[in-house]
Formats: structure tokens, sequence, C-alpha cells
């Protein structure tokens, strides 16, 4: 090492651009803390595209970090930092996202019993206004495949219980509808259209 | 036209000064990682020293040590990683300096190995660690502070970090 260690920083504060370039690198708990740095970082961080930039990517089905520029895929991590469930989750967990909400489902039949999150059902998390990952009344014990589709405000996961079937999140009312397979279209065009009737959306910031 | 068969083997050097009047004699074809160099290159203002005005001398050295490991073909990915490991094990302080260097050189993969760096660093510090690191003083009243904290208290819960490295 030719230079010193403890070069000093110049007197200027780092410019807006560059603090938006870190930021747009951070897990969402840090955001969350850093909102009180100063004001400029609150209104970065409440109405700028870092919080969005996540969101998209997670309304697309696929979980990245938001390392855009770089396109490096980072499966779940950021999102399960919101309150460490990374240390809990099982080790492929299954997550989807509606309008800033996340829903993890577990992993395998189990019965929503102990803390572990990995052993409970359905877990979801509002952006913005849930403090940690909440359970939500949850249907049977049952076997989830991957992916899951968003659509219209709901879910549809393809389960396994007795018999194939699909599970339907309603992501505004929390509730759980399961649709056998043989009535599959008529029931998921009722859930639509009970969603899409109601206007209010409470799960967006 | 006679010179131009000789041009493909000639080597071109630029002269880049720091804003400590230091100068650097640097490859062409190295330098134009940097796009703000690249387009001054293309402009025609490289016939003579280019002036960095916003980048010091100890942030220069790092910023071509930067460039020349990533434009030598004779290093492979293990070495640059190696490499690029190192780098940013520097102080913060000198990888802000090289964030800003590269923002205003326009070398995006050195801007975003920083910034993830930084990012790394400061992801687990205090707000106050923060404000220190970034320079920036806050502007908010204790209540309107207190106010922003008790939206998201989840956020100030563990071990957090008050170091300023």
């Amino acid at each position: 090492m030719e230079t010193k260690l403890n070069s000093a920083r110049k007197e200027t504060s780092i410019p807006q651009e560059i603090i938006f370039e870190i930021f747009s690198r951070l897990p969402a708990k840090s955001l969350m803390r850093f909102k009180c740095v100063s004001k400029f970082c609150n209104s970065l961080l409440s109405e700028s595209d870092i919080i969005m930039e996540q969101n998209s990517f997670c309304a697309r089905g696929r979980f990245y970090t938001q390392l855009s520029k770089r396109k490096k895929k980072a499966p779940l991590l950021q999102i399960e930092r919101f309150d460490e469930l990374y240390d809990h989750a099982p080790v492929n967990p299954r997550l989807d996202c509606v309008n800033s909400l996340f829903c993890f489902w577990g992993l395998s039949v189990v019965h929503p019993a102990t803390f572990n999150p990995s052993t409970r059902q359905h877990w979801v998390f509002t952006l913005g206004i849930d403090e940690s990952w909440r359970e939500i009344e949850s249907i049977f014990p049952y076997i989830t495949y991957s992916p899951g589709v968003c659509t219209s405000g709901i879910i549809y996961r393809l389960i396994y219980r007795y018999d194939s079937a699909i599970a339907a999140f309603d992501v505004k009312s929390e509730k759980f509808k399961l649709v056998t397979l043989w009535d599959a279209p008529s029931v998921a065009a009722k859930c639509t259209r009970k969603y899409t009737r109601s206007s209010s959306n409470k799960v967006i910031r | 036209m006679a010179e131009a068969s000789s041009s493909i083997t000639e080597k071109f050097f630029l002269t880049l000064k720091s804003s400590d009047g230091d100068e650097f004699v640097l490859e062409e074809s190295i330098a134009i990682q940097s796009i703000t160099i690249k387009n001054m290159v293309e402009d025609g203002c490289s016939s003579s020293v280019i002036p960095l005005s916003k980048v010091d001398t100890e942030t220069l050295i790092k910023v071509i040590e930067y460039m020349k490991m990533h434009s030598s073909t004779s290093s492979n990915e293990e070495e640059i990683e190696n490499f690029d490991k190192k780098f940013v094990s520097n102080s913060i302080n000198t990888i802000l300096n090289i964030l800003e260097a590269a923002n205003f050189l326009d070398i995006n993969n050195l801007l975003e190995l920083c910034a993830e760096a930084v990012a790394n660093r400061i992801k687990n510090k205090t707000p106050e660690a923060v404000r220190k690191i970034f320079n920036i003083t806050s502007d908010f009243t204790p209540e309107e502070e207190a106010e922003i904290r008790n939206e998201t208290p989840w956020a100030f819960e563990g071990n957090l970090d008050h170091s300023l490295d």
C-alpha cells in the first residue's frame, strides 16, 4: 500500500446522486433506519424509485436485489432481512408479492403450531406498514408448488392436499380460498370479480 | 495517409492531472474506461494535459490502479476478483472519494463496486454514524426525528454498528 490508510474526507458532504447509488443497494431494514439521517434521505426513501425498484422486481414474480445495473440475482434475501426471517426460513421459501404485500408460503405439510416461520403456513408483510411478518388465518396443511401467479390482487398457487388444487389468496381481505381443479375457472373468476369490485387498496403505503 | 498503417500498433498516451497538480501518464486504451475521458479524447481535447479538478492525487492513484487491472488482457478473472476484494477493503472515506471520482469520470464498474462496498459497510450502522460518514448534518427537529423513528421501530432493533469505518 503506497497510500496512507486514513485519508480524510473532503469537507463537503456526499453528492445526492451518490447517496442514491449507495442506498439503492441497501436492504429495506437499513433504508427505513436511514430515513432519519436527514430530510433529503427521508424524501429519497419515501418517494423515490428505490423502494419502487424493489417492488417492481417482486411484482414480476422474481426476487432480485435492487442491484439493477449488474443484474445480479439474490433471491429473497433483501426481503427476508426485514425481520431476519432468513435465519428461520426454509432453504427455498416460497414468496409471492402483490402491491407491496409479500406473502410467505410454508414449504411442506406442517401444522401452524410453533414459532419457527418455516413450520407456519402463511405469513404476510405489508411494506411500510407491518413491523414484521405476521401470521394470518390459514387454511389446511398442504404442499405448495412453485411458482405462484399474481393477478388482480390475488395470488394463485397450485397446491396438493388429498388432490391437486389451487389456493387463491386474496391480498386485500387476506383470506384464502381453495379452488378444486375441475371447478377452477368459475371459482377463480368469482374471486377476481369480487376483488376488482372493491375500490380501496390498503396494502399500498 | 501513409502513417495510418503504423498507428495500428502505436500506443497513445494521455496525461491526467489531479487536483493537487500531480500528473500521471496513462495509456489511452486504459484511460478511456472513463467515459468522461473517452468523450474528451473523441472531442479532440486530449492533446494536452487533461485536468481532473475533482480528483485528488491519492484517489487518482487508486482509480488508475483499478483501470490498469481491469483493462489488462493478462489479468484473469480470479486476479481481478482478488484485486477488487482488496480494493474495497480500503477505509470507507477512501472508497467514498473513489466513488465520487468514479461518478465524475463515469467509470460504471468502479462506481458499482464502490457503491456496493459502501452499502455493505453501512447497512448495520446507526443513522448517527451514517451522518458522520457522509458528512451530513441532520435538518430534523428532535420531534420530527422521533416521529420517523416511531414509524418503523423494527428498523432500529438488533446490534447496530456505531463505528465510522
